[in-house]
């Protein structure tokens, strides 16, 4: 046989081995490098056939009552025993409209298909030695939930309360509501009606903060130096600037009065001349500080306020400082009108870095994953997301606010022997009728619960918001105070 | 070894069966565990046993002949006929195993035809019918483009009769490498040129015009059917015997020529093969309509993980195709990465022993034969594997001794009887050929 054909064989059966060698390599990457990657896409139809001989995980409020059960496997066979209470948190499981809330952000965990803790650790799932998935325990405290819900009653509206000492979200409420048991069923019903039932308004609705935003303006004033609690203004009612004139609520007259007392009256006359003596660009600075303007790294999907409209200058996107710089905006900006709109959370995290000494811990909802034996998965530790202002600060504007209960524009909502600290809102906008604000913090000595509540053209906020958070902050210490 | 001249083979095949036999008795266990272990059994008793009917005819026929050939198709064959075993034939009404009579049945076929083959005493008769090979496979594929039953969008299946199909394409494989090893090994010339000379002259064109001109007319015929898996098969096959006769670089520079403008004009003119390109350069994209069939295989992959779901707990019903062209992808989710690399290296061997004998056979027509054999093996597992694991465009063809298809069974066992003929001629008369396998 010639040598040179033997030569050639040869080198055929060089290059097959290199093929199959290749080929090998293509079998380790999907096998092993990708095998958790694949397992976990949606297209994936293993997953819901593992999933009808898996227990679906539970999730527990804070003090481990029940929120989403299942009996056996399948994901048809959820309950939600607390019905529409905690619907936006907890979201929906729906063959046909996919998975939100909780449900869906957790959606690996409670179903059983978590990581696995190595590629070379045996698929629990395939070996038919996992029965059921992880359990999820929230920082979500029903009392309070419950107590947020009833308060705001058939109006439509948020809830948002919070521990500021850590960020630990106790209540997370948005009506109108809907029963995630029956969404399938409700589909066409929810997706066309006009009070928009499945958005989440306190993480995703975007309103006119009204007067309730003063408290990030007096956090900014307070900490550059450009005033101090005590410095002495005028408010004959209304005031012109250029040729604009702002109009107190109603035409009150306030008269002489400390920036403390403005905060307390809401008085927009004085925080107009404090936003125009701020400057447009240190009142952004503190809006970006108190990361009002920035996306949030949370489980679930939140949206960022805006405090001004977008404009593209020399290509960059960014607040239109151009539209800011003229005094009439900077004044609305300053005490919540012109173009600013945040989210209920958002309103809730500018108290919380407040009652916090100035430090904004990092909200969080879910507290642990355990396994099926009782493992932790997964705990959250509290985290520092910022601080936007110093210590004394904070000290300096929660006295202010503890004047809105004491003589200002939340009285009525004094509660004997337990010391609030809050802001009123009632917010103009071109919807109709005034967005119902109030935030509020108590002890406010040694504030615990942090509560915002907005009712969609509700009103004046002390009258139908300011009651929804005292009921809120009262049920979110009174359950802390029981014994036991 | 006096007594018993192909022990080794005889011990191969044990650890063969013990391999399908263990692999049996999971999916026994876990499928269809109600039923009778015995009758159960049978079902894959007899095509098993007609291997070790084979080597016993070998022992007597051919005691030199290659000893580790048929235990590696055993294998292969125990091993897919225990995956199509498992797969339930009434899916997904009912829950009852396959009854593999059809597949046994082409196993024993093929057994019997790897045997006649395997007896041919002078390897070098074959070449005297290289036209007639040639003449019979245009022939054949020209009836499957005009007879040919469509499936799947492609016409491949000739009936006779009403019971029996065939796919000629099948067959016109060992007929097309036939052709060529016996028409390049006349033209020991061409085999005996160096390296490095890049003008055509005339005696190139007298040389290689015809085969050039036979290779187009059989792509044509494979593109009208749209058997796009056959025509990558036969290009590789074409383009690596070329090769292996004579390396000079200016007759791979052509044959890859001719394959970038088939690509371009397949691309231009078939929307199939458009569609398959866009499927393999983001399946993702089409998961839920056409690229369904390539990411079913790689979840079940991703399921198989490194030691697999064990056999009889994956989903093998999830990916089409899953009996033919993707049995290795659903095999690999139940046996795991370690299963599917074994399976790997069970290929790997028989390319390795199949080139070994092209290696030792006694003349150039042999040893052409029996390479570019082997080549229409390592093609057909690189093509639809390397497919199916999106390493190139997918494209169907189905894996040798695996899949389901009883002329695909026939023509790779009567393939192996060829090279079980030139292995039993080797040209120095030595020790049996018996390299690092097993």
């Amino acid at each position: 046989m010639d040598p040179l054909l033997k030569r050639r064989v040869r080198f055929a059966g060089f290059w097959a081995t290199f093929a199959f060698a290749l080929l090998a390599a293509a079998f380790v990457y999907w096998q092993v490098y990708r095998s958790d990657w694949l397992i976990r896409q949606p297209y994936n139809r293993h997953l819901a056939l593992l999933e009808r001989h898996i227990r679906r995980g539970t999730i527990f409020d804070t003090n481990g009552i029940p929120l989403a059960i299942s009996k056996s496997g399948g994901p048809g066979r959820r309950t939600y025993p607390q019905g529409s209470l905690c619907a936006h948190v907890l979201g929906y499981l729906s063959a046909r409209y996919g998975r939100t809330g909780i449900e869906g952000a957790l959606d690996p965990q409670l179903s059983g298909m978590g990581a696995r803790p190595s590629p070379l650790a045996l698929n629990p799932l395939l070996t038919g030695q996992r029965k059921a998935g992880d359990n999820v325990y929230l920082t979500l405290d029903l009392a309070a939930q419950k107590a947020a819900s009833r308060a705001l009653g058939n109006r439509r509206g948020a809830v948002v309360a919070l521990d500021p000492s850590t960020g630990r979200i106790l209540a997370l409420v948005s009506h109108p509501s809907f029963n995630p048991a029956k969404v399938d069923a409700n589909w066409q019903a929810l997706i066309h009606d006009h009070r928009r039932p499945l958005l989440d308004r306190a993480l995703q609705g975007r309103y006119q903060p009204g007067s309730t935003f003063k408290v990030l303006t007096a956090s900014a004033a307070v900490d550059t130096g450009t005033e101090t609690p005590n410095d002495m203004f005028d408010c004959p009612g209304y005031v012109r600037i250029g040729r604009f004139t702002i109009h107190e609520m109603d035409h009150e007259v306030h008269g002489h009065l400390s920036l403390a007392q403005a905060l307390a009256q809401s008085c927009n006359v004085t925080f107009s001349e404090v936003g125009i003596k701020l400057g447009a660009d240190r009142l952004l600075e503190y809006v970006h500080r108190f990361w009002v303007d920035r996306p949030l790294d949370f489980i679930l999907p939140t949206r960022p306020g805006q405090i001004i409209g977008k404009a593209t200058r020399n290509g960059k996107t960014g607040p239109n400082m151009r539209l800011l710089a003229i005094p009439s905006i900077l004044a609305q900006t300053a005490f919540g009108q012109g173009q600013v709109v945040i989210t209920p959370l958002e309103d809730a995290m500018i108290s919380a870095a407040v009652a916090n000494h100035g430090i904004l811990m990092k909200p969080y909802l879910v507290d642990r994953i355990v396994d099926p034996e009782g493992r932790v998965v997964q705990q959250t530790r509290p985290t520092i997301l910022a601080q936007p202002i110093r210590p004394s600060t904070a000290e300096a504007v929660t006295s202010m606010m503890e004047l809105t209960f004491t003589e200002g524009t939340a009285r009525h909502l004094q509660v004997p022997g337990l010391l609030m600290a809050g802001k009123t809102g009632t917010a103009q906008n071109p919807g109709g009728r005034t967005h119902a604000w109030f935030v509020g913090f108590a002890p406010a000595d040694h504030p615990r619960v942090v509560a915002a509540c907005v009712v969609e053209n509700g009103g004046v906020g002390g009258v139908e918001a300011g009651p929804v958070v005292r009921a809120t902050i009262l049920a979110a210490l009174r359950y802390r105070m029981k014994p036991g | 070894m006096r007594y018993y001249p192909r022990l080794l083979e005889l011990l191969l095949l044990l650890i063969a069966f013990g391999l399908t036999g263990s692999a049996f008795l999971a999916v026994f266990r876990a499928d269809y565990g109600d039923r009778s272990v015995m009758q159960e059994a049978l079902r894959l008793a007899w095509p098993m046993g007609s291997f070790l009917a084979a080597h016993w005819i070998l022992s007597v026929t051919r005691p030199r002949a290659n000893q580790v050939l048929v235990p590696l198709v055993a294998s292969l064959t125990g091993i897919g006929l225990v995956f199509l075993y498992r797969i339930p034939a009434d899916f997904p009404i009912g829950h009852r195993p396959h009854p593999l009579t059809g597949q046994s049945w082409a196993v024993v076929i093929g057994v019997i035809a790897m045997l006649v083959l395997a007896n041919i005493r002078d390897v070098r008769a074959l070449s005297r019918f290289k036209y007639l090979c040639m003449v019979a496979g245009i022939g054949l594929l020209l009836l499957t483009a005009l007879a040919g039953e469509v499936v799947h969008g492609k016409a491949l299946n000739v009936r006779i009769g009403s019971a029996i199909e065939f796919q000629p394409t099948e067959l016109v494989k060992l007929l097309l490498v036939i052709f060529m090893a016996g028409y390049l090994a006349e033209r020991s010339r061409l085999i005996s040129q160096r390296w490095g000379r890049w003008i055509i002259s005339s005696e190139d064109l007298r040389y290689l015009g015809p085969l050039f001109g036979i290779w187009v007319a059989s792509q044509m015929l494979l593109f009208y059917q749209k058997d796009l898996g056959a025509a990558l098969l036969f290009f590789g096959v074409f383009l690596a015997m070329i090769f292996i006769s004579n390396a000079r670089p200016l007759y791979l520079a052509i044959g890859w020529a001719l394959f970038a403008g088939g690509a371009a004009y397949a691309y231009e003119f078939s929307a199939r093969t458009q569609e398959r390109i866009k499927i393999w350069l983001n399946p993702w994209k089409y998961g839920s309509s056409s690229g369904y069939q390539v990411l079913q295989g790689l979840f079940a992959l991703g399921f198989g993980g490194l030691f697999g779901a064990g056999w009889g707990r994956g989903a093998p019903h999830f990916i089409p195709a899953v009996q033919t062209d993707f049995i290795f992808v659903g095999l690999a989710e139940e046996i795991g990465l370690l299963g599917s690399l074994g399976i790997l290296a069970l290929y790997l061997m028989l390319v390795w022993q199949g080139l070994s004998i092209a290696l030792r056979a006694r003349n150039n027509f042999a040893t052409l034969l029996a390479a570019g054999l082997t080549i229409v093996i390592v093609i057909q597992v690189i093509v639809i594997v390397g497919g199916s694991l999106t390493l190139i465009p997918l494209t169907g063809v189905p894996v040798p001794f695996l899949s389901r298809g009883g002329t695909n069974m026939v023509c790779n066992l009567a393939l192996i009887g060829i090279l079980l003929a030139i292995s039993a001629e080797r040209s120095s008369g030595g020790a049996p050929a018996v390299a690092a396998a097993g």
